[in-house]
This record gives C-alpha cells, structure tokens and sequence, in this order.
C-alpha cells in the first residue's frame, strides 16, 4: 500500500484539501497504521501552534497586568513617600531620629500622650496595650489634629 | 511531540456575547460557533489518535450534548473552544474505556491539567521558544500566522482575502512558518527563514 505523503496530510489538517483528496485521507488512515500516526503527529503540530497563536495574547494580558501592578505600586509609593514628606515638613524635626512606637500607657497622661503621638505621626501604645497607628488624613493644613 | 499537550488548552477562552447568545438558546449562534470551532475540536481528539470518521462522531455529539445542557440552564458560561474540546474528550475517553475502538489508548491523555510539574514546563518553554521565532519571520507572514492560528482563527481564503494574497501564497508563506515552528516545538533546530 503506497503511504500519503507528509505534505498531503499536513495540507488535510490545515484544511487545505479539497472534499475528496480529504475524504480519500480519511479512508486511507482506517487502514493504514503508519498514516495513522503520522495524522496524529500533524495534528498534535497544528494544535500546538493554535497554543502558540494563544500564548501571545496570554503573555500580552500578563505583561499588561504586571505593568499595571508597577503603576499601583508606584503610585502607592509615591503616595507614602509624599506622606512622610508632609509630615516632616509640618513637624520640622527629621523623621529619622524618632521613635516609632511611643508608650502612652500611663491612664492620667494617656489622652496627651497619643494626642501628641498622633501628631508625632508615630505609632502608639495606649493604656489598654492596644497599638494606635497615625491618622494622617486628620493632620489639617496647620498640622494640628482636629 | 509527545510533551505537546493541552495544558493551556482554553486558557484564554471568554464568553463573548455569541456565546451568551447561544447559552440562552440562539440557534443561529450556535451554528456560528460550531462553524468557527468545529476544525479546532476536532484536531483536538486527531491528535490523540482517533481516527477522522470516529473523531467527527464525537465532535458532533459534543456540540449536541453543549447545546441540550444550555437548553436545561446548567451552563453559566460557554467558553470555546475549551469546553467543547473538553467535552469531546470527556466522550472519547468514555468510549474507549467501554469498547477500545480507538488505535491509541486514551487512558493517558490527561484529564486537564493533569500533567506533571516538569512535563507542563516543558511543554510551556518549548511554546514559548516557539513564539519567539515567530519574531524571525516578516510582519505580513506573522499576521498571517496570527489570522489563521489565533482567536478567531480565520480560513485560508478568508486570510488571502484579507492581506490581498492568493490563497496559493498564503498557503505557501504559512507552511513556511510551520515548518520552522514545528522543528521549534519537536525541540530541534532550523534555519533562520527567509524574510
């Protein structure tokens, strides 16, 4: 039995062939194991390309969402880092040599202390042992808290 | 081409508003859809090794038992060609387990993502490297690889049509990619093609 050519079966998984070259393919691989396998094997190439076609658009959207994510990332550091610069402004004293955690828990000076804290822009400790952290959207433009 | 598989099969598939159209019963969009899908679905089980008169079969018992589920409302989405690929083998593998009238076992086709760790990085690395030489090829020739390959893929004659080429061209240009595609996929190397 003479064997299809490589060509035609690639042309009959392209769908380049015409009715009957493909109903002849068809009838020929039902006998003929060697073509068989070689339908298979073309076919395994042309899905694999669908995937590659594919793949260009799954990498696009990554890359798309990884630059998104760069952008938030920026804008979020951008965001802290004029945040900081507020606040050292307003409180003219370098944030560098303050603590970051003050303990206002003694009761009678606690309402105080925080208020201070706060202002401070520092994390604080209050008289219940519970951490406090700054609320810099309440510093006014006068850098007082309200 | 072993390690080729369908791990990524469907991975970019989205209901577009056909597809809605269909799951809510438009008869007329689901006969865009098969005409649009049905080769992909069907190259799908060939690879696998079923025979083209079994495979066409399945084929269309898969887009039957699709559109019979939209009719009773247990689809929330329709995304194809993925789950019409996933259907059809879902029927493959249950013939073949009752009668075996297939000349390769499908028991070791993988269920989805089945495959192992190493086997689906492989697989992805030699898609990528693959892509990449798709860069070595001129414009026109990519954007007719991308017409015929991607979403939605379009015919020979449709592309031709497109890019002003005669589908003889078309078909030249496109064997042309695939045959340096192939050797990048099969893991081997081939010449730079000709721009």
């Amino acid at each position: 039995m003479r064997h299809l050519g490589a060509d035609v079966v690639e042309q009959y998984v392209m769908g380049a062939l015409d009715v009957e070259s493909s109903r002849f393919v068809e009838s020929h691989v039902t006998q003929c194991p060697e073509c068989a396998a070689l339908l298979q094997n073309e076919a395994q190439v042309e899905v694999a390309l669908h995937e590659v076609a594919a793949l260009k658009k799954v990498v696009l959207l990554s890359s798309r969402r990884r630059r998104m994510t760069a952008l938030v990332a920026s804008a979020a550091v951008a965001l802290a880092a004029g945040l900081v610069l507020v606040v050292s402004i307003d409180r003219g004293p370098s944030l560098q040599n303050r603590p970051v955690l003050r303990q206002c828990t003694e009761a009678s000076t606690a309402r105080d202390c925080i208020s201070q804290a706060q202002f401070d822009g520092v994390i604080t400790i209050g008289p219940d042992r519970e951490p406090i952290v700054p609320r810099y959207e309440l510093v006014s433009a006068q850098g007082a808290v309200p | 081409m072993a390690t080729i598989d369908f791990a990524l099969e469907g991975s970019i598939n989205r209901e577009g508003p056909t597809e809605t159209a269909a799951r809510f019963g438009d008869r007329a969009a689901w006969t865009e859809l098969i005409a649009r899908h049905n080769r992909r679905v069907m190259l799908s089980l060939l690879a696998q090794g079923i025979l083209p008169a079994y495979a066409k079969e399945i084929v269309q018992e898969a887009w039957l038992r699709l559109i019979t589920q939209a009719d009773a409302k247990k689809l929330d989405r329709l995304e194809l060609p993925g789950l019409a690929i996933r259907q059809a083998m879902f029927l493959a593998r249950s013939d073949a387990r009752k009668a075996g009238h297939f000349t390769v076992s499908l028991d070791d086709a993988p269920e989805g993502n089945t495959d192992s760790g190493e086997q689906a990085y492989l697989s992805r690395e030699r898609l990528l490297k693959a892509r990449e030489r798709l860069n070595d090829f001129s414009p026109s020739a990519r954007a007719i690889f991308e017409q015929l390959y991607g979403d939605p893929h379009l015919s020979h004659a449709e592309v031709a049509a497109q890019v002003g080429l005669s589908v003889q061209r078309v078909r030249q240009i496109i064997c042309e990619v695939r045959k340096v595609l192939r050797s990048e996929l099969e893991g081997g190397s081939h010449a730079s093609p000709r721009r």
